[in-house]
């Protein structure tokens, strides 16, 4: 007879089989996670088979155990480098070897490497990246393919590729005429661009943005010659130490932001955005300070720039100007960290600066489908003091802008701001001064006046404060705004942004049911709404999509739930042919009382809106076949007699 | 979404160039392996940070549990203890395992080729590797 204890480790045998196959579902991999967390002691066999894995893999591939700590004593002679041939018909010494000038011989690195790369072999293989079915799907290279030479020299065999083109206007040339685009991978090899941008990921994780007409040559992960034209780098720690030259500089980063311009008549500016970058020099023979190579090293520390003419002076001093690199910047600004160890909520903050002004629907929309380190991004919500200034001190302080949109509304209704998150608005830090914001600016003027959050830079004044602007802010010009990235909540759904449910009881003339409105912010179709709607709950029962049966009912919405949003379209639950008179609502009931206007062009199969039309909301049919625009509200209604 | 050989070269790769950059920082007085590990299981958790939501890998906190638990001391023994428990396996089971895991051809082909269904020769590796493991386990435990 199988006890519990036997059928769970039966199962966890059964799961560590298929992880190694690689045909583990993602629900299986989930079982999998809980049995491991509710019964330690299996970790124990889940380790011994995948270890299995690992060693048939490595067996099975490289025809050899994996690699040793022996204590032979010829280290110092063994070299021999672990490699990872990215492309296994070209054999790896032809992709252009980089050698390594410093010979650190206290422990050779090659070793290193070996055992390094066999320990992250090892551990993807618990993780399960690298399974027997990766292999079927692809000829190319396997996990376990790490191959180990002995070359006669001390050497650092580069991978074929060392970087990837994250984005690019423009394709970049290679020099045998290939055209790399976005997603390419690239190899160490000269390369031009003739106009536009493109944005490259080095695979040691520094990032370069390149404005053409430029000439750069990648030497290696860590290593780039910009022959000519212009380009901002980012260096994250793991980059410390990428190295960009130019006829006639050297600078070494030292995990930096700065920007560079290589000029046709061979001089060099160099400003540095933060951090550190060390300009190296030839020093004059018999000088000081000059090291056993002869080259001497001058430290550019943020905002300071140079003019550097030859390899053999350190060149002067110049003003330093982000602005001329701003195009390219803002391209690159990096998620920015709130750490727990300082006091933070470990999200990520990130300033995204466009080329042309944008309105705050598209900005909600752009930050909800952009994601940093498989974290979903919506417009940052500010829900303390200390987050406010972490964000003002870290990213806006710097930036050129004077405006930038955050996740806050009142477009639901007006004087009732809310989070894009659903989160409760108790910290506010809204501009006195000039004005007391928020103003709701000419709301008389236009319908729904001011409903959108914005960090303010105000004249004549360094402080970046709240204020409210309209949705295209027909007095500023807004091109900027700020994405916060964190762990994915079940709290609020994504997309859309609820106001509470009001209730039509039944003293005033009502049926006692809820109406709420919700903002869409990133719908894709009407049954992605109606499905939203359904998944809804308020005091236990299920939304739906509104079903307008009375004539008091719609004046209830309009006066009500609608009158000061200012959202001009909102889905309702209708649907039906209209050439066949067969509308219908939501709950099943036919359209009797309201005028429901015709679609622009003659369509039969529609849905049905409440739509501001010039002073007043009515109900408008629009064809099947045309959605609503991205952003628009939809009404949800709460039936408590149904239940 | 299957886990796909790019994340793992990807991974391998980054992990061998940052030891390289990282080379300088080194200690020679401390131990390697464990440094060594450290760098290559920090480039595992940074992706499956990013991988998290996709679930189709373990997920960091349960990888590093196990990483903990991973004991490379004894690795040299398991290898060693493996090849013997290979010798004793039945010939036409250690030619199965070798095929899969020579992974020349998929193992729906090795299927076909030896007149099985593919889900057969996934239950015939399965019962391979208990027996393997049960094996290497034994001898471990006897040393």
């Amino acid at each position: 007879m199988n006890t519990p204890e036997s059928q769970d480790r039966d199962r966890l045998q059964h799961l560590a089989n298929r992880m190694c196959d690689g045909t583990i579902s993602p629900e299986e991999i989930a079982e999998l996670e809980a049995l491991l967390n509710r019964q330690p002691e299996l970790q124990t066999r889940y380790l011994q088979i995948l270890s299995l894995h690992a060693e048939l893999l490595t067996r099975y591939r490289t025809g050899s155990p994996g690699p040793r700590e022996t204590g032979d004593e010829d280290s110092a002679a063994d070299f021999s480098d672990s490699i990872i041939n990215s492309d296994p018909v070209m054999p790896a010494n032809s992709s252009g070897n980089v050698r390594t000038e410093q010979s650190r011989s206290r422990w050779p690195m090659s070793r290193a490497l070996q055992f390094a790369v066999a320990a992250a072999a090892t551990l993807l293989v618990l993780a399960g990246v690298a399974t027997l079915r990766s292999r079927d799907t692809s000829a190319g290279p396997n996990v376990a393919e790490v191959q180990v030479e002995r070359p006669q020299e001390p050497a650092f065999v580069a991978p074929a590729f060392v970087a990837t083109v994250r984005a690019s206007t423009q394709p970049l040339w290679l020099e045998d005429g290939k055209a790399l685009s976005e997603g390419d991978r690239v190899p160490a090899q000269a390369l031009a661009l003739k106009g536009g941008q493109a944005e490259l990921v080095f695979d040691s994780g520094v990032r370069l943005v390149l404005e053409g007409p430029a000439n750069l040559r990648l030497d290696s992960s860590n290593a780039a010659f910009l022959t000519s034209g212009r380009l901002v780098a980012h260096v994250p720690e793991s980059g410390w130490g990428f190295r960009v030259d130019t006829p006639t500089s050297r600078l070494v980063d030292r995990g930096t932001d700065f920007g560079v311009i290589a000029e046709d008549s061979g001089a060099t500016e160099v400003h540095v955005f933060r951090g550190q970058v060390d300009l190296q020099y030839e020093g004059q023979k018999g000088s000081a300070k000059v090291d056993a190579q002869g080259v001497k090293e001058l430290v550019m520390l943020g905002r300071q720039a140079r003019r550097i003419e030859n390899l053999s002076e350190p060149g002067r001093s110049i003003k330093f100007s982000k602005e001329i690199f701003e195009r390219l910047e803002s391209a690159i600004a990096e998620p920015l960290e709130w750490r727990v160890a300082d006091g933070g909520n470990g999200h990520f903050y990130q300033l995204v600066v466009c080329r042309q002004p944008i309105t705050w629907h598209q900005a909600a929309q752009n930050a909800l489908s952009s994601s940093h380190g498989g974290w979903a991004g919506h417009l940052a919500s500010i829900t303390s003091a200390e987050e406010d200034s972490f964000v003002i001190e870290k990213i806006l302080k710097d930036s050129s802008q004077r405006g930038v949109w955050m996740g806050l509304t009142d477009v639901l209704r007006e004087g009732f701001f809310k989070w894009v998150t659903g989160e409760k608005v108790t910290y506010t830090n809204w501009a006195t001064w000039p004005e007391q914001q928020p103003d709701n600016f000419k709301e008389t003027l236009r319908h729904g006046g001011e409903d959108y959050g914005i960090y303010s830079r105000f004249v004549n004044s360094d402080e970046w404060k709240w204020n409210d602007l309209s949705i295209d802010s027909i007095h500023e010009t807004v091109s900027a705004y700020l994405v916060e990235y964190e762990p994915p909540r079940d709290d609020f759904p994504s997309g859309a942004v609820a106001h509470e449910p009001l209730m039509w009881s039944a003293d005033r003339g009502g049926n006692d049911h809820a109406y709420q409105l919700v903002l869409a912010l990133n719908s894709t179709s009407c049954e992605t709404d109606r499905d939203n709607a359904r998944s809804f709950t308020h005091n236990g029962v299920s939304g739906d999509l509104v079903a307008l049966d009375t004539p008091g009912e719609f004046e209830f919405i309009s006066n009500n739930v609608l009158r000061i949003c200012g959202i001009n379209d909102n889905l309702i639950g209708l649907q039906g042919s209209l050439l066949h008179g067969d509308l219908k609502w939501t709950n099943g009931r036919k359209v009797e009382f309201v005028d429901v206007q015709p679609p622009r062009l003659p369509a039969d199969q529609v849905y049905g809106m409440i739509v501001w039309h010039h002073d007043h909301w009515e109900v408008q049919a629009r064809a099947l076949g045309s959605p609503p625009e991205d952003w628009h509200g939809y009404i949800v209604e709460y039936d408590f007699g149904h239940e | 979404m299957l886990p796909n050989r790019d994340d793992a070269e990807d991974i391998l790769q980054r992990t061998s160039l940052i030891l390289w950059q990282k080379w300088a920082q080194y200690d020679p007085n401390q131990a390697f392996l464990p440094w060594a590990r450290a760098i290559a299981l920090n480039e595992i958790r940074n992706f499956l940070r990013r991988s998290e939501r996709a679930n189709v890998h373990l997920s960091e906190g349960i990888v590093s549990q196990l990483a903990d638990q991973w004991d490379d001391e004894t690795s040299a023994d398991r290898s060693e203890a493996l090849a013997r428990c290979l010798e004793r396996l039945p010939a036409l089971q250690r030619d199965l395992l070798e095929q899969c895991y020579l992974g020349s051809v998929g193992v729906k082909a090795i299927a076909e080729s030896v007149g099985m269904t593919a889900a057969a020769l996934y239950m015939r590796l399965h019962r391979i590797r208990v027996t393997l493991v049960d094996c290497i386990e034994k001898r471990m435990a006897a040393t």
